[in-house]
């Protein structure tokens, strides 16, 4: 297991924005994404607000504490932004800011997904509620 | 109380006290350093009285016989001695090993080159608790079964094999059972006079003695077990391990033992106080599974799984305890427990499990503080974990994506 970095020990000991919305709010985008490889969850809600800004956003992670990390650091950088501008998002910011290991280097890759996946969500017509939010595929 | 708490006695223990004063006294010039092949001279001679007194005592806690005892490295090239040296002496008799899925690498690997070398292994399935049911290796002896190799107690659960039943089968068949006992021995009493084991493999350092030695015990009774040696070069230990004896190491192991053979009753049943206590402070946080057979198992052994958490992330919100996932050879990569996969386990099972392993100098204080930073440490990663969430029943309606781009 890779030691956690400084900053990285800091995020996961004291996660920013940690929690859910109701994932039903009109206001609300819910994506839950996985890597299968490792098998980490990472669960990314945005509230949208006024001009397509993103007024706040939630996380909740299963899996290494390098995932908690790169979810409470994205939270942390995107809100307050618009959507269009975060859809540049790349996730080298977090490695940079965290000091991501190679080996861990899924993690950060999660947290620019989720994002990415949050987006569409967004983007797309909302779905009746209850029903899956995305295309997904059971693990084996 | 001293942090960070040492839980992982599975992986390592401390050498005893009294066993670093042994080895300090055959080391230096004032000691017994002499080399126990040189007895033409007092020096050599001391070494080698040394090295009887310590075979003795390794015997003696075992039940075996001191001439039966050959010093290795450890417990891996005892394993490696033990399988690689029994199937290339006994080629004409046949060329088939058995052994288990939820065997110790050393034991694993040493299979894999077998089988480069044109032996049949069989690997035999554990049942879900761990136990390796005596029905499924009398399914497998085949006429030109050779060996059948079997931990006594496994490293990463702690079960324990009914080996009494085990080698019966086995010499009733006509085979040899080689026991990896590096975590039994020192811990569950044994005695060779009555138990039908051939050989058996041992680890000075997972019984408070020294990294670097261990020993296999080659039984001459009722047969003498013939093998091959991995080293050649001086002749010690009968020819079967060639190499100068490491009199400190070996000394060191033998009060190991000594100490050991007084000690373990009156020990083990205070470390399975310890276990149990840790057991009911934890399984207060609910969906908490034990991994492994509840009953047939060594007291300092505890694996556990969280449901909702990885147990990686667990270690990391405990930097003041010492504690494993999955095997400690194993933490360094990303394979999950080869053990859990066996026995049935789901992913998310294996991935939250954590081995807590106990020792000579775990104090009661030590499990008290375990149990509560290690209950507020899952409290927490339970509240962050989208999976516990689902398991509560809300958000259940929305599916992971595990192809999103």
């Amino acid at each position: 297991m890779a030691e956690l970095s400084a900053p990285a020990r800091e995020h996961f000991t004291h996660p920013r924005n940690a929690g859910a919305f109701d994932p039903d709010a009109l206001d609300v985008a819910t994506a839950r994404v996985g890597e299968p490889a490792s098998g980490d969850i990472l669960q990314l809600q945005l509230r949208v607000g006024e001009g397509g800004t993103i007024a706040a956003a939630r996380f909740k992670a299963y899996g290494s504490a390098w995932t908690i990390a790169c979810g409470s650091l994205l939270t942390e950088r995107i809100q307050g932004r618009t959507l269009a501008d975060v859809a540049q998002f790349q996730h080298d910011e977090l490695l940079e800011t965290l000091a991501v290991p190679p080996a861990k280097l899924h993690c950060a890759v999660l947290a620019e997904t989720a994002l990415k996946a949050a987006l569409r969500v967004w983007a797309a017509p909302r779905t009746p509620v209850d029903a899956p939010t995305q295309i997904h595929q059971s693990r084996t | 109380m001293r942090l960070p708490v040492y839980l992982d006695y599975a992986a390592t223990t401390p050498a005893d006290p009294r066993v670093v004063a042994v080895l300090n006294q055959h080391l230096g010039q004032d000691g017994v350093f002499g080399n126990p092949s040189s007895t033409i001279h007092a020096f050599g001679r001391a070494a080698a009285r040394a090295v009887e007194t310590a075979r003795t005592h390794v015997a003696t806690l075992l039940g075996a016989d001191p001439g039966e005892i050959v010093w290795t490295s450890g417990a891996t090239e005892a394993n490696n001695l033990a399988l690689l040296g029994v199937m290339r002496a006994h080629v004409r008799k046949g060329r088939h090993l058995i052994t288990s899925k939820t065997e110790h690498k050393a034991v694993l690997d040493v299979c894999r080159r077998l089988e480069r070398e044109g032996c049949a292994i069989t690997y035999l399935d554990p049942n879900p608790d761990g136990s390796i049911p005596l029905e499924r290796i009398a399914a497998a002896l085949r006429p030109d079964t050779v060996l059948v190799s079997l931990m006594h107690v496994n490293n990463e659960t702690g079960v324990t094999q009914d080996l009494a039943a085990i080698g019966a089968l086995v010499r009733n068949h006509g085979a040899l059972l080689h026991v990896d006992a590096s975590q039994s021995a020192g811990k569950l009493p044994f005695d060779l006079q009555t138990l039908p084991v051939d050989l058996l493999s041992l680890s000075a350092h997972k019984l408070y003695g020294p990294k670097g030695i261990g020993a296999l015990v080659v039984r001459r009774r009722p047969v003498r077990v013939r093998l091959e040696p991995l080293l050649y070069g001086g002749g010690q230990e009968r020819g079967l391990r060639a190499g100068t004896l490491p009199v400190h190491q070996i000394v060191a192991m033998g009060e190991a033992c000594r100490i050991a053979r007084v000690e373990m009753e009156a020990e083990q049943a205070r470390i399975r106080g310890l276990r149990d206590r840790l057991w009911q402070g934890l399984t207060v946080l609910g969906a908490v599974a034990l991994n492994g057979d509840p009953e047939q198992n060594v007291a300092g052994i505890l694996n556990i799984s969280f449901a909702g958490i990885a147990a990686e992330a667990l270690l990391d919100a405990l930097p003041n305890i010492a504690l494993a996932t999955g095997s400690a050879c194993n933490s360094a990569s990303h394979e999950p427990s080869h053990v859990l996969r066996a026995m049935g386990c789901d992913a998310m099972r294996m991935r939250g499990a954590v081995r807590f392993s106990l020792g000579r100098f775990t104090a009661v204080e030590e499990i008290d503080y375990v149990i509560d930073a290690a209950a507020a440490a899952v409290i927490r990663l339970r509240e962050l974990s989208p999976v516990w969430e689902t398991r509560r029943g809300r958000l259940k309606s929305r599916a992971v994506d595990w192809a999103a781009p």
